[in-house]
């Protein structure tokens, strides 16, 4: 129990080095299916290999061509039974042949291909199960390939199945994904939040300084928010398509202090109305930069080509949605602060003042390096 | 240590970083399109294997044979609880001893496989948490460990491993909690050193270093205690600035445990900092061929470049295929590594932010806060800076390193 416990007080003290200790125990699975006839290959690590069914039958801790040889009838039946293919009712056939070594980053593997017959249509399902039972730690990459579409998937102990269904290979897993960075983005961009803040109270303050009954001001306050978000939202997506593309390319700094300077502007609108009613042009305009600062955060993830198209609408309707939760958060916040009119002052200044000075502080900063605070 | 560059400086930085990458992306590519081949004799000797793998195959073996013997019929007939206790115990132990990522997996499916209708020692479970934490599944290794204090609350180690899991992941307040709990069960030098972690990266650091050291000097400690309270002290020292005092206590503790890779790494990463890479090199070399040391590796070519000596192409091979094989894991992968190979290596900042962002979501110690900075730095990506200002702000996180990287734009 002693030797445990000073496990136990080790492990706390040195995880970041046994995190750092990463899987040289992966698999890798490559599988195309071309009108139900199946091909690809399977590589294991000889290391697994011991661990899952035993190699070293002289337990010399060395393991030979030989012993592998030996094994394969046991290797092909182990894969058999832990990797198993289905195509609408129908179990597949799936074979192994052609042992062969390849030496690869995590040690030397075992290679074999894969071959078989499934029906021609219906969902493919997948369940990928070797060696879960005896090493939770390792993981299944397969490349999977169905009558031309392709996608790369991770199998591990919680994610063992994995059932393909036409169209929703490619398209659908990446788009929900990136509505949630769209949406976490936009979340965490505090500039975007602060130029929508400042956008929205301009918008709001312009109709109670040009409208006398309430209605009126409600009626044009609520119109004029409609224009300027759907505004903002258009030309933000032009450019984030555009960007994303390549088509267009800015460099990010410029981007980014385009971005502190709309922040700083439209604070200013906040005391004095430099927009007067053009609102929704200005949103626009300003909406065009920020749609090229979504395009920088978008690029850094990397997205497979494959899976360009879902990821680029996900993400955009995910800061559609994020943007929309925030609008419709700060509407009843800023109808009550502007509701009496010592309210409305104090807000006016404090908040136009507020924003109008981390706007700076940021442009100072991104665009000249000057860091303030 | 590199500074922002003048426009022959970036060109040169830009032509040494495309060299590197295409030596990279040449040796990959002869790697990756390498044939599988199969071997002339029968006697070609593939791989010796490890002694961790050796002892994982024997214990599964063992395993599979308990269960024909016990009942063939009966699949859940398999370990007693008392065997699969013992079994866990020694595969945990095998894990922490090698360091082995697959030994840690085997830990985990032993105690995937504990029956369900009998309750888990108290043993097991901390067992449980350690690994969860060690796959940086933090919250999950905590939820083991409230079990365990729900049952018995004056649990040392489930307290110790939960104060550490909370400071990994930010949550002060927990620590303090923790370290109380420590205090109140009398364990004076284990409730100091918990204390003082806290206070050293939350404002109080000078205390922190005092009260340890006087404790060093003061009270009787065994080696586990001491090689705690040195690494407390050397890590503190590091943040403070105090380089002399950093170094000395490294050194002691690596004197006391030589093959501590935690500790070497830590030494080397201090040395690079204080613009001493042959120092550094000295302690990386034996790491140089080591796949399961990808941090030693990705230090070790910093280390070589900042020492202007010539690195070798298949350690940068080495390292940028098991970058490519980690990057497949997705979601999965090590971000800090990721963050560090793109950061000093690969040299695309962008990227590095990225990876580096995601890591301090998961865990936020200073080396982490100071990868993210780092990386935000040398991508200028302000807001990202910000974000780590806020962190120090609210923290009160003293860290000499992070002031340099944020005040003089500098890459550390």
């Amino acid at each position: 129990m002693t030797r445990l416990f000073k496990s136990l007080v080790t492990i706390c003290l040195c995880w970041p080095v046994l995190v750092a200790a990463h899987s040289l125990n992966d698999s890798f699975f490559d599988l195309q299916l071309n009108e139900g006839a199946v091909s690809g290959s399977l590589q294991v690590a000889i290391s697994d290999l011991e661990i899952a069914i035993g190699l070293d039958n002289n337990q010399d801790t060395q393991i030979t061509w030989g012993e592998i040889r030996r094994a394969s009838p046991a290797i092909a039946g182990y894969v058999n039974s832990r990797i198993e293919l289905s195509r609408g009712d129908q179990v597949c056939t799936l074979s192994t042949n052609d042992l062969a070594i390849e030496q690869l980053s995590g040690g030397p593997y075992v290679t074999m291909g894969l071959f078989g017959q499934c029906a021609e249509s219906g969902a493919l399902s997948l369940d990928y199960g070797l060696l879960f039972d005896v090493d939770n730690s390792h993981r299944g990459i397969a490349a999977i390939s169905v009558d031309g579409e392709s996608a790369t998937r991770l199998f591990s102990p919680a994610n063992q199945s994995l059932t393909l269904d036409g169209g929703s290979l490619s398209f659908w897993t990446p788009l929900i994904s990136f509505i949630g960075e769209g949406i976490w983005h936009i979340w965490i961009g505090i500039d975007h939040i602060l130029f929508l803040l400042a956008m929205l109270l301009g918008v709001v303050l312009h109709t109670h300084r040009t409208r006398t009954t309430s209605t009126a001001i409600w009626t044009e306050t609520g119109w004029s928010i409609v224009k300027m978000v759907t505004a903002f939202t258009l030309a933000h997506s032009i450019t984030l398509i555009l960007a994303s593309l390549r088509i267009v390319e800015l460099p990010a700094q410029l981007v980014e202090t385009a971005i502190a300077l709309s922040v700083v502007v439209s604070a200013v609108n906040i005391l004095i109305p430099i927009f007067g009613r053009h609102h929704w042009p200005v949103a626009f305009a300003f909406g065009l930069v920020h749609g090229f600062g979504f395009a920088n955060v978008l690029g850094d993830l990397n997205l497979a080509t494959g899976q360009f198209v879902a990821s680029l609408l996900g993400f955009n309707i995910g800061v559609e949605i994020g943007q929309l939760v925030i609008v419709l958060g700060l509407i009843p916040i800023l109808a009550l602060l502007i509701h009496w009119q010592w309210s409305r002052r104090l807000t006016t200044v404090l908040s136009a003042l507020a924003i109008a000075q981390v706007g700076m502080l940021w442009f100072l900063d991104r665009g000249f390096g000057v860091t303030v605070l | 240590m590199m500074k922002k560059t003048t426009t022959d400086e970036s060109k040169k930085l830009l032509l040494f970083q495309t060299v590197i990458l295409l030596v990279i992306f040449i040796v990959f590519l002869s790697e990756t399109r390498a044939d599988s081949f199969v071997p002339q004799s029968d006697d070609q000797v593939l791989l010796t294997l490890s002694p961790a793998v050796t002892a994982i195959a024997r214990s599964v073996r063992a395993q599979e044979r308990s269960l024909e013997s016990n009942n063939a019929g009966n699949a859940a007939t398999q370990y007693s609880s008392r065997e699969l206790a013992a079994a866990i115990s020694e595969a945990y132990t095998l894990a922490t001893r090698n360091n082995d990522p697959r030994a840690f997996g085997h830990t985990l499916s032993l105690i995937n496989a504990w029956p369900q209708q009998q309750p888990k020692p108290a043993m097991v479970r901390l067992i449980h948490a350690s690994v969860l934490q060690h796959s940086h599944e933090f919250m999950a290794a905590l939820q083991q460990l409230d079990t365990v204090l729900s049952n018995d609350p004056a649990n040392l180690q489930a307290r110790l491993i939960y104060s550490q899991v909370s400071l990994v992941i930010g949550d002060y307040e927990a620590v303090a909690q923790q370290c109380q709990a420590i205090e109140a069960a009398g364990v004076q030098i284990y409730a100091l050193n918990c204390g003082a972690q806290l206070q050293s990266i939350t404002g109080n650091a000078e205390f922190a270093l005092s009260a340890v050291e006087e404790t060093l000097l003061a009270r009787p400690t065994n080696a586990t205690q001491q090689i705690e309270l040195l690494l407390n002290a050397a890590t503190t020292a590091e943040r403070l600035g105090f380089a002399d005092r950093a170094e000395r206590y490294y050194r002691r503790v690596l004197s006391m445990n030589p093959q501590s890779l935690f500790t070497t790494l830590r030494l080397s990463a201090f040395l690079l900092h204080q613009s001493r890479p042959e120092a550094a090199i000295e302690l990386l070399r034996p790491y140089a061929n080591s796949a399961n040391d990808l941090e030693a590796q990705i230090l070790l070519v910093r280390a070589l470049q900042g020492a202007g000596m010539p690195v070798n192409a298949e350690l940068l091979a080495s390292i940028g295929a098991e970058i490519e094989s980690l990057q497949r894991l997705g979601d999965e992968a090590p971000h800090k590594l990721l963050a560090q190979y793109q950061l000093y290596i690969a040299e695309d900042f962008a990227t590095a932010v990225r990876s580096a962002t995601l890591n301090w979501k998961l865990q936020k110690e200073p080396g982490d806060t100071l990868l993210l900075a780092s990386a935000a730095v040398a991508s200028e990506q302000s807001q990202t800076q910000e974000q780590v200002r806020a962190w120090i702000t609210k923290t009160g996180l003293q860290d000499a390193r992070i002031q340099t990287v944020l005040s003089a734009q500098e890459v550390l």
